[in-house]
Order: C-alpha cells, then structure tokens, then sequence
C-alpha cells in the first residue's frame, strides 16, 4: 500500500555517482513494454505536444476548405452537408482537441521543471489522461472519416442535434467522445491542482509560483468545476437521443435553454482556460529576452486568478440574443465588461517590462510581443460584444468569427509557436533555426491579419455566421477572397514552422543548459534534462533562482547543487501547500501499461454505448475492471521503504 | 549559489502566525463569492419572473415583484461582504508590511513574503469586487423590470 514514509532526508552534493544512481532508478524501460507504460512527464508532455499539432494540421486542413468554399460567391466545393461536417469538425478539433491539449502538453513537460521536482504528483494519472486525450480524439475522428463528425457546430445547440432533426450517428460520436474526453481533462487537472500545492521545491511559497504555473493552475481550477456540466450536457443529449428523455425536447417539457447555460457555464470558461496558460507562457518568456524581471508579478498572478474567477460569471453573454429580459442580462454585461481589468493589467505589465528591459529580439521574442497586439484586437472586440445592444446586431455574424479567430490564434497558437521556439532547446538539446524562424514568424503573422481582420467588416456588413454559401452582389465577394487568400498565408507560415521543428531536430546548432539565460529552475539542468530532472532537490529563495546574482535581490540564495538527494528508490518530496516547506517523501509509482490498457478499454465501452450492443459495452467494462486491478495492484516496490524513522517534518 | 541547506531555511513568511488558512481564504475569495452568489441568485431573480418556461412576459409573475428588491438587498450585502474582506485585508497588510523591509517594488516585484503578498491580494480583490458589484446596481436604476 502507498503510504507516506516521515524519514529525516539525506543531504547531499550533485556529483557523478548519485546521478548514475538516480539515472538507473527513474530511465524509462526500453521496449514497447516502456514505450506504451512511461509515465515520465517529459515522455507524456511530448507526446501531447505531437499529438496536438497533428491535430492542429487536420483542423487547419478543414478551415482550409472551409475557406476554399467561401472564396467567391455560388461556389460548389462542398454540398452543405459536407460544409456542416467540417466546420464543425473544424471548431470541435481546434478548441478541444488542440488548444487544450497543446497546453497540457507543455505543462506536462516544464511543470516539474519549473516546480523543482521529479515528477508529477500522480505520474499514472498523467499517462491515463494522455492515452484518454488520444483515444477520445480517435474515436472523435472515427465519426468524421465515417461522414458521421459534428455537424451543428462545436456548440451543438438544440433542438437542432436532437434526433428529429439529426437522425445519423454524428451527434452520438460527437456526444459519447465529448464526454469520454471530458475525463482526461478532469483527471489532467486533478493532477495539476496537487502537483502545484504539493510538489514545489522548499522554498518555492506561494509569491514565488511562476505565471505558468498560475495560469495552468487557474485553468485546471476551472476545469474541475465546468467539464462535469457539459459532459452533463452531452449525456443528457444521447439520452434524449437514445432513450427518448426529454431534457431538451419543449414537446416533452423540456428546456432547449437549458443546452445553452449547460454548455456555456462549460464553454466560456473554457475560453479562459485554453487562454491563461498560453499568457503565462508569454509571462514567463517575455521577460528572459527582456533582460529583467516581469513588471508587477504578484499583480500579473492576482489578474491570472481574477480573469478566471470572473471568467465563471460571464457565461451569458452568448446568450444575449435569446430573449432572456434586459435587467439580468446587466449582470453578465457588466461581469463581461469588468473581465477586461485584469486582462488589462497583465497587457500593461508585458508593455511596460519591454519598456523597461532591454529586449532581445528573436523569434521566440517576437511570436510573444505580438500576442499582445493580438490579444488587445481581440479584447477591445470582445468588450463590443460584452454590450448587450453592440451583441444584438454583431452576433452570429462574421464579426464574432474574427473576434473567436483573434482570441484563440492570437493568444493560443502564436504564443505556443513563441513557447516552442523558446523551450525546443530544453526539450531537444538543439536550437531552432533563427533565419527560417523569422520568415515564419513574419508570414503567420502577415497570413492571420490579412486574413482575418476583414472578418470585422464582412460581419459588420451583415454576413451570417456558418452558412455554406452565398450571393454575389452582397459586397462579401472581395472580402472573402481576401481572407481564403490570407488564411493561405497563414498555413504557409505554419507549414515553415513544422519544416523549421523537424530541419532543428535534425540538424540544429547545440543549445546548452541555458541557451537565453533564462531565471527559472528548468533552465539549471541539462538539455534535454536527465530522467530525474534534479540529482538534488533545489532549495529556492526567491522568484528567480537563476537570476540572483544578477538582481542581488535577498539575503538567502537559491541552492541548486546540495540538496535532498532521495535516492534510495523512485521518491518525490511532498511540502506544504502556502510556504513550500518539506513535510513528507513519497514514493512514486514506477512504468505501468494499466492506464494505456484502460484506455483501450474504455474504447471499446464507448463504441459498445455508440452503437447500443450490450456485449461490446460487457466486454469494455469488464476490459476497465481489469486493468483497474493492474492499476492498483499493491506492489512490492512500494512496501519495501525504508522504515519510518521519525515522525515529524523534515526539514533540510 | 551554493550555500548550505540550513542556512536557507528561513521562513518564506515570517509572519504567518498572522494569518490563518481560514482567514486568508476569506481575504482573497470573500469577494469573488460573494460577487459570484449576488451574480447566479440576482440574474435569477431579475430573470425568471419575467421569462418562465419559455413564456416572455411584460409584467413579473403575479406575487413575484418582491424580487426585484430583494435582488437589489442582495447585491448591497455581496457588495458589503467584499468591503469587509477589503477592509480585513488591508488591516492585515499594514500589520504584515515589515515582514521584509521593502517599499512598493519588492512588494510586486520581489514578493518576500507570502504572508504580504496575500494580504495585498485581499486587499486588491476585495475593492475590485466591492466596485463590480456596486456597478451592477446602477442597471437596477436605468432597466424597467422585464424589458429588453
């Protein structure tokens, strides 16, 4: 049985013997045995980051043709079907197939790095959440090849996904994937919620936390209390579907408002969530080729918290133009306007740290400056539709299209493209190419707003929202050429970027532990860090561990090279969840197939309840009996610890 | 960057003892819910007598006009409960301030002291969320009861 073992720990120098030592007791196994059963959060952060890209692709093929068909006016590249299905398809996969998942991946890979530990606080849970993110995204994608995808948009509104109007299996694969996704994203937060309050190094206290880890942290907060309402939402739909319940069916008594504050109450915070972490990302980086500290970090952090707690209350503001009566609607207009304080302060203090800095222009440097510009466009036409009157005659028109467009874009992928160039150094020991990376950089950008800021004018000019064709003389024709051409420029851009990410691999100049002379702890190990992340246990004393003699900021400094070794087995340290101070060593779980096996599981339990065939779903669930059992048999590595020794903290 | 373990065993917050958990929940959350209930319980109210089951009305529901009241008393205790968790915090933070010396840099810059950079959240978030909820009342002013 797992247990916490209180023993006094050995303090140590890093040296060459204990990180052989440490070496041979964290290397994954090799093999497919420790190919499919690696719980290594670097492995599993990569294989998210992969994963999502090649998600990113497939979305971005599909806006592709999405804009192909509304280059000119009468086209016929798709029937309306077809055009349903993929720009569903399109919102389904970009929003949660890749936004999501792109950030988990890099905070899989750099939480424990940046947290100065060895792992997460649940390696096994880490690995499920992965194979479950795959394996959703599979059985998500097995609809669209079958021509059965999404096709009521990634909203799904009713009355139109119900059975009457929806008859084929679309909206069953859409539903049953939705909610078989939802439990990587909660148990992907459950896990980032422990791994941030009892995984810090000693020293790390509360006002000490990077802005990723705040960001992240924010989001997977935010995940745990929304994903259980729209995998609600989708269950009581495939039951309505399934069963003939009528939770959403007026003609039943049921509710088709209720669909709306179900996935909205989801939705929207879902927006923040896919977006705090990637301005943490631009928190954390901006200032390492600033050359100084982020202007106003306890404040940018409280901003980081404040977005996502207001983010909770503004969920109606698409739901503006249902009829609800004008008094509540004030509420969420007035919460919807408030949100653009904090987003406000964390703008200002990205502005004044370059003001203030000394910047470094490189690539990274300028996919992250330019997610501020972006997420001000962005901002100021979400404020428009936060009014209640401004949203009655802009929604659903092309004009929430491009404010969506420069949200997400602008304030997801342009700074994970930045975060890419920035720690595809510590994930590869290589350096990506500068050259090939500005040219990137400049087409993206050029692509994305020539592209989609005349979005705001052929919405303002009336153009309707998902429709799969229109007439010519409407004076939508040239703007819509104009924006398929920039969309264009844009894949061009990412096409680069890919070409760039696999030229480096091959190819790329060495780049060192600390290639930018970046402050935080991951960039005081080696590139790409060893199996163990630390061969000691750091020991912080202020924001930036790297940077304190620069700063001359504290009397204490940070300890790097003596330290806890825990070295006699696979342990993690456990401290205090405000002060970061020592409380317990943990052992931690060692390689497992479970998770993988229950995902597969899992899968078959799905396409069982897809398609109704009760011994499919059997043979699925007993699958998830079984590998449970693997999960959680007791294990012999575990109950051969060391003996308690004494019962009280430890301190070093 | 080396120096031994114990001499870098400091206290992250030197004044802790100041502040207990309890507390400083209250400090830095006291006003997100309170802002939070006033927002879900008075949307409801100003909401559902004028639009039940799907039926718009131009009137509230018969016995049901005290709701626009008590959602307007409603916001007034939500806006008091973040006042008082403002108030709270900022007391905190003039008695915490010498946990490091330091003037407004260190504080937002160099954060010593987690017991500090608390209080000064509480003190932030509690006038934020008193202000966002005082300036919802204002559509209790300008909105007639079921229009829109």
């Amino acid at each position: 049985m797992r247990q916490a073992v209180f023993r006094r720990p050995e303090i140590g120098d890093d040296n060459e013997m204990l990180r052989a030592r440490l070496h041979a007791i964290w290397e994954t196994a090799p093999g497919l045995k420790g190919w499919l059963g690696t719980v290594d959060h670097k492995e599993i952060g990569i294989r998210y980051i992969i994963t999502a890209f090649v998600l990113l692709a497939l979305g971005g093929i599909e806006a592709l043709v999405i804009r192909l068909q509304l280059a000119g006016p009468d086209l016929h590249l798709l029937t309306p079907e077809q055009y349903n299905e993929f720009f569903s398809t399109h919102g389904m996969t970009m929003i949660f197939l890749y936004a999501s998942p792109i950030l988990s991946g890099f905070s899989n890979y750099l939480w424990p790095l940046l947290l100065g530990s060895r792992d997460m606080a649940f390696p096994r849970m880490n690995a499920f959440s992965y194979w479950v993110f795959l394996g959703s995204a599979i059985f998500l994608y097995s609809g669209f090849l079958v021509g059965a995808g999404p096709n009521d948009g990634w909203f799904n509104y009713v009355p139109f996904a119900e059975k009457d109007y929806n008859p084929g299996f679309n909206q069953d694969f859409y539903s049953l994937g939705m909610i078989f996704l939802g439990i990587s994203t909660t148990v992907g937060a459950a896990n980032f919620i422990v791994t941030a309050f009892k995984t810090r190094a000693p020293g790390m206290s509360i006002n000490r936390i990077p802005i990723m880890i705040w960001g992240t942290l924010t989001a997977s907060a935010a995940n745990l209390v929304v994903v259980p309402a729209v995998s609600l939402a989708f269950f009581l739909l495939w039951m309505d579907r399934q069963f003939g319940t009528d939770f959403f069916q007026p003609a039943g008594g049921g509710q088709p408002l209720l669909w709306q504050h179900l996935f909205w109450i989801f939705g929207h915070p879902w927006v923040y969530a896919i977006v705090l972490p990637a301005m943490g990302m631009v928190s954390d980086g901006l200032p390492v080729f600033c050359r100084r500290p982020l202007v106003g970090h306890s404040l940018v952090a409280l901003a980081t918290v404040s977005v996502m707690i207001l983010g909770f209350g503004v969920w109606v503001h698409h739901m503006f133009a249902t009829g609800l009566p004008g008094l509540s609607l004030s509420f969420f207009s007035g919460a919807s306007i408030i949100i653009t304080f904090p987003s406000a302060v964390t703008v200002f203090a990205w502005i004044a740290t370059i003001w203030l800095g000394r910047p470094v222009i490189t690539t990274a440097f300028l996919y992250f400056a330019s997610m501020i510009l972006l997420f001000v466009i962005g901002g100021v036409s979400g404020f428009m539709t936060a009014s209640v009157p401004v949203d009655w005659q802009l929604t659903d028109t092309y004009f929430v299209v491009a404010h969506i467009h420069y949200v997400l874009i602008g304030i997801n992928v342009f700074p994970v493209v930045g975060a890419t160039y920035f720690w595809f150094p510590k994930m590869t020991g290589k350096l990506m190419d500068e050259r090939l990376g500005r040219w990137g950089f400049w087409t993206m950008f050029a692509g994305f707003n020539i592209g989609f800021l005349p979005m705001h004018l052929t919405g303002l000019l009336g153009m309707p929202r998902r429709i799969w064709t229109y007439p010519a003389g409407m004076g939508w024709s040239t703007l819509n050429l104009v924006t398929t051409l920039g969309s264009f420029l844009f894949a061009v851009g990412i096409l680069i970027f890919f070409f760039n990410v696999i030229k480096s691999l091959r190819s790329g100049a060495p780049a060192g532990a600390n290639p930018w002379g970046g402050s935080s702890l991951e960039w005081s190990v080696s590139s790409p860090p060893p199996p163990y992340n630390f061969a000691v246990i750091p020991t912080v004393a202020s924001r930036h561990p790297l940077w304190e003699e620069a700063l001359d900021e504290s009397v204490a400094r940070t300890s790097l090279t003596r330290g806890m070794t825990l070295d006699q087995g696979k342990e993690a340290l456990h401290t205090s969840p405000m002060d970061a101070e020592p409380e317990r060593i943990v052992a931690t779980p060692e390689d497992n197939v479970a998770p993988f096996l229950l995902t597969v599981a899992m899968m078959v339990l799905f396409y069982g309840m897809l398609l109704k065939l009760w011994i499919v779903i059997g043979l699925g669930g007993l699958g998830c009996f079984a590998a449970l059992l693997m999960w959680l048999w007791p294990r012999r590595n575990l109950l051969e610890r060391a003996p308690p020794d004494r019962k009280e903290p430890v301190h070093g | 960057m080396s120096r031994k373990p114990e001499s870098l065993s400091h206290h992250p917050a030197p004044q802790a003892e100041k502040i207990s958990s309890w507390m400083a929940f209250f400090m830095v959350f006291g006003g997100p819910a309170a802002w939070f209930v006033q927002l879900c319980i008075g949307s409801v109210m100003a909401s559902w007598p004028c639009f039940p089951n799907m039926h718009r009305l131009d009137e509230p529901l018969h016995g049901y006009q005290w709701t626009r009241g008590g959602a307007a008393i409603l916001l007034v205790v939500a806006a008091l409960v973040a006042a008082l968790a403002a108030w709270t915090s900022w007391r905190k933070l003039q008695q915490v301030r010498g946990e490091r010396e330091g003037g407004h840099r260190e504080l937002s810059e160099v954060g010593h002291g987690r017991t500090r950079f608390l209080a000064l959240w509480g003190t932030i978030t509690g006038v934020s969320f008193t202000i966002a909820t005082l300036a919802t009342l204002v559509a209790f002013v300008w909105m007639p009861r079921c229009a829109g």
